[in-house]
């Protein structure tokens, strides 16, 4: 059940009114029930991964709460936690990785001319299973570490595993927030549930009718590398780096507002990445939630930056290559991964270098056209890491790079345009993508100068706000990528 | 939280999704294609009751003008032909026109009867021109839950021999065979807005009733005749929704008179068409065969393979008129004035057919054009070729005149139309045209001009 699905819209606003309905002590129970409807809407089985990722958590959490008590040592409680490792680590490969690893293997023996054929399962990879899984490897840590006591209320800790808004695409919570919120009942809200909605229609708004719309664009030049030249591919691939932050920001702010209307504040997973000035700052901007998550719970384990610049960089490094494999069992998402981590690398290295030669320059560091430049400069190197993100094979990556090095006649783009079914629509439909990434640069500078602009809307006198409403559905879906497909060329057809 | 402003709150959230439905409502109305609703516009503005409903594909559209029968006869009719539409699809489209009006005949032109699927196989949007027009009910429901229902079309897609490179399920299909896009066309539609043109603001409705008129002249393959005793034997899923709908229509106490209008026929159609006689017999309705009856000329009278052009729609229409005066008890309203309406929209229609001529501007089309009993026109020929190239010897002989038609001298032309309307006596219009001839002295072109 995808937010932007009918059943979710039908869905979500049963889930709200059975919530503030039902007598407190039910509510959590009530949350569980549709957050497990939800999940299984996908596939019934889920229900039984997600299930044991719990029970796993659970137990090792409180053996962990039952060790500390006894203040027995640190052996015992390491292996607990190792145990709530490999299992949940476990199950994640088994379904994410292991014909990815499998592949691995067949193409290290290839090298030494050895071939083998290992027979491949069937695996279908779980949706969110990346999410949820980290998200209870967090809550085993957070109590072996101390942060917070083990939950003993095992549905309540059900519930903050698979709290639906958050489920399968994040933010990946951290128990310190969230399993206290699910604690309390939480009452209705007006003021809440209208600033809940706007969150979900700005998520709309960038999933379905930027994202998607974007994706069309992009799809048919990715899909066909060699049919287009090096602008198409230039374009495409700008075009891909707002189609992923809309898409995937899109999904977070709809889950961060889905969740504040049943009174329960996510942590922001998205802050303007886009505009950063370095790659780091890029990093801490993007899906905060799990660079977060590997920032407390793996590079700090590994050492962070305590132990040197040398083992820093490996540590970065090494974080930048999990992320990559993170994000999908392939060796495009390693490169990814790895090229991200040495840009960080590079920029911390040059950063001497760098100031320097401002200082040389007498440029401001701060100043607006420095600011504009380093962003330029970092949306590119950013850009680039996702051409190994949007292909699916390393020699793919490789031809696209190759026609933007060689991108030939720009004035292809325009007769390309010119060429379509409907010229006058395309161009409608070109310059309205262009009118909604204003949108998007406007609200993502406000956001980074600290200025929401819901809270602006919300201030405002409530026809103002019945009327932005109202014009941000009938936007939303007139503008929007959904329903079944159509062609505008093919119903021109009517002389039979 | 006070009462007061629990109450103002509930106020406005009603308010706001009032607006919001009012807003989604008045775009569903710009965004919508408006094919549909301005071919049926005339259908359900009318308040009386219809004599005549005629169905089935385009071939209906293109050879049946309801205009001209209420002109030469005085009965009510409308034309719910539907372009690419499988019998089924008919089926539901007779099933919603049923539920407005009880006509007292209903013409259900039977081609391709040999088509097991239900919808049109080339584009599921076809079926939108039939639906959409019909508000949402509960016969509409059963309608798309049943044309989705389609055997054959599943056959196919399983077969992958309809799937695109999109994997939409049907080539040349522009959308997914999703029953919500016929139930809420909005869904599929509201992605036309960056395609909005003039005539989504000013939408121009049909003012032939339903009818479509198509303008050209070609000339069709011959196709060997099939004897009268080869017929379709199998019973087919179309066959199956025509014989429903003649059950259905009987028990409603409508007469259903069966076609097969004229074209120049394959095989298998021919088979079809003769099939439907012993389909007539079994259910004891009257059906006409126009593939056997001779009344159109297929080298003047053709728009295509398939369809009729004006002049093979004034044929159709005349004769159809005659059969339905002769065969059935169909009233005149021409002097009711309870249908005064009717005047008017014949007057529409007259300017609308008026146009055609005034707007063309390829003398094989104005002579084919010229075919129509409510014309005169005075024809000044200064050079005789015209009637050894073809094909305006055949079309001025479909007109009446042959070889033996004098020529005279003309002034800075050598030929010239002035055509008359017999019903006001005005003369709308007047052509002069210019041959081309080749170094042969061959005409290989006429230039026309209004004057």
């Amino acid at each position: 059940m995808l937010f932007n699905s009918l059943k979710f819209l039908i869905f979500f606003p049963l889930v709200v009114l059975g919530y503030f309905l039902i007598p407190d002590r039910w509510k959590h129970y009530w949350l569980l029930l549709a957050s497990y409807y939800f999940y299984m809407s996908w596939n019934a089985g889920y229900a039984l991964l997600i299930l044991f990722s719990t029970g796993v958590t659970y137990i090792c959490a409180r053996l962990l709460e039952k060790e500390k008590t006894r203040e027995a040592g640190g052996k015992r409680t390491k292996r607990i936690v190792l145990a709530s490792l490999v299992l949940n680590l476990g199950l994640l490969v088994y379904f994410k990785y292991f014909n990815f690893l499998l592949t691995s293997v067949e193409s290290i023996f290839a090298l030494f001319h050895i071939r083998l054929q290992i027979p491949r399962f069937d695996i279908l990879l779980p949706v969110g299973i990346s999410f949820f899984i980290f998200q209870a490897l967090g809550y085993t840590i957070d109590v072996y570490r101390g942060d917070i006591p083990a939950e003993h209320d095992f549905f309540r800790y059900a519930l903050f595993v698979s709290f639906f808004p958050q489920l399968v695409a994040g933010p990946i919570e951290r128990s310190g927030n969230l399993l206290k919120q699910l604690a309390v009942p939480h009452r209705f809200s007006y003021e809440r549930t209208k600033e809940g909605l706007l969150l979900m229609l700005w998520g709309y708004f960038l999933k379905v009718v930027l994202a998607d719309r974007i994706a069309i664009f992009v799809d048919m030049v990715y899909g066909n590398i060699s049919a287009f030249n090096g602008w198409y591919c230039m374009l495409a691939t700008v075009l891909f780096a707002v189609q992923i932050y809309c898409d995937f920001s899109g999904y977070s702010v709809i889950a961060v507002g889905a969740a504040k209307i049943l009174g329960i504040q996510l942590m922001e997973n998205f802050d303007a990445p886009h505009l950063s000035t370095s790659v780091a700052e890029f990093w801490r901007r993007w899906h905060i939630s799990l660079t977060s998550w590997f920032r407390d719970y793996l590079y700090i384990p590994l050492g962070g930056s305590r132990k040197g610049k040398a083992r820093k960089y490996l540590n970065v490094l090494i974080v930048f290559l999990v992320s990559g494999l993170w994000h999908g069992a392939s060796f495009n998402y390693v490169i990814w991964g790895a090229i991200n981590g040495l840009f960080q690398i590079i920029g911390e290295i040059l950063m001497p270098l760098r100031r320097k030669a401002a200082a040389l320059l007498h440029l401001h560091r701060e100043s607006f056209v420095h600011r504009v430049i380093s962003g330029i400069i970092t949306f590119v190197l950013v850009d680039f890491c996702y051409i190994f993100f949007r292909t699916t094979t390393i020699r793919e990556a490789i031809a696209v790079i190759r026609r933007i090095l060689s991108p030939g006649n720009p004035a292809e783009l325009i007769t390309g345009l010119l060429a379509a079914q409907n010229p006058r629509a395309t161009a409608t439909e070109c310059l309205f993508v262009f009118f909604c990434l204003l949108i998007l640069l406007f609200a993502d500078a406000m956001k980074s100068r600290g200025i929401a602009v819901r809270t602006k809307i919300l201030a405002q006198d409530s026809w103002f706000q019945s009327l932005f409403f109202v014009a941000a559905v009938c936007g939303i879906l007139l503008f929007g990528v959904w329903g079944p497909g159509y062609r505008e060329a093919s119903f021109i057809y009517f002389q039979f | 939280m006070t009462g007061n402003s629990t109450l103002s709150r509930v106020i406005a959230v009603i308010l706001t999704f009032a607006l919001l439905l009012a807003a989604l409502f008045g775009l569903s109305e710009l965004v919508k294609r408006k094919a549909s609703y301005i071919q049926y516009a005339d259908f359900f503005d009318e308040k009386q009751n219809f004599d005549v409903l005629f169905f089935g594909t385009s071939h209906v559209l293109d050879a049946v003008q309801p205009m001209k029968l209420w002109k030469d006869h005085g009965f009510l009719s409308y034309n719910f032909g539907g372009h690419a539409n499988a019998i089924a699809t008919t089926y539901w489209a007779a099933q919603l026109a049923l539920e407005y009006t009880t006509p007292s005949v209903l013409v259900m032109d039977c081609f391709d009867i040999t088509e097991e699927a239900k919808t049109s196989r080339n584009s599921f949007s076809y079926v939108h021109l039939s639906l959409d027009a019909f508000p949402i009910s509960r016969t509409k429901i059963r309608a798309v839950k049943d044309l989705l229902q389609d055997e054959e079309i599943d056959r196919l897609i399983a077969e992958e021999k309809l799937i695109n490179e999109e994997n939409v399920a049907v080539i040349g299909q522009e959308e997914e065979r999703d029953p919500i896009t016929l139930l809420w066309p909005f869904s599929v539609y509201h992605n036309r807005w960056s395609a909005l043109g003039r005539s989504d603001f000013r939408p121009v409705r049909n003012v032939q009733k339903g009818a479509e008129t198509t303008v050209g002249v070609y000339k069709p393959l011959d196709r060997r005749q099939v004897p009268p005793d080869e017929k379709l034997e199998k019973d087919t899923v179309s066959i199956a929704y025509l014989e429903k709908l003649i059950t259905d229509c009987q028990a409603r106490g409508i007469e259903v008179l069966l076609t097969y209008l004229p074209f120049t026929a394959t095989e298998t159609e021919q088979r079809e068409a003769h099939r439907l006689y012993d389909i007539a017999e079994e259910y004891g309705v009257k059906y006409l065969n126009f593939l056997d009856l001779g009344v159109v000329d297929y080298e003047t009278d053709c728009y295509d393979d398939t369809h009729l052009n004006r002049s093979g729609a004034e044929k159709v229409t005349a004769y159809l008129g005659d059969y339905l005066a002769a065969n059935y008890t169909l009233p005149d309203h021409r002097n009711d004035l309870a249908y005064a309406s009717w005047h008017g929209d014949y007057e529409t229609w007259r300017t609308f057919q008026h146009a055609l001529l005034q707007e063309e501007d390829q003398l094989f089309r104005y002579l084919m054009l010229l075919a129509n009993k409510n014309y005169s026109f005075e024809l000044s020929l200064g050079d005789s070729r015209l009637f050894a190239a073809e094909p305006y010897g055949k079309l001025l002989r479909n007109i009446g005149i042959d070889e033996k038609y004098p020529t005279v001298t003309l002034p800075g032309a050598d030929l010239e139309i002035r055509v008359r309307d017999l019903d006001t006596g005005e003369e709308f219009d007047a052509v002069q045209g210019t041959f081309e001839l080749n170094t042969a002295g061959e005409l290989i072109d006429v230039k026309l001009r209004h004057v």
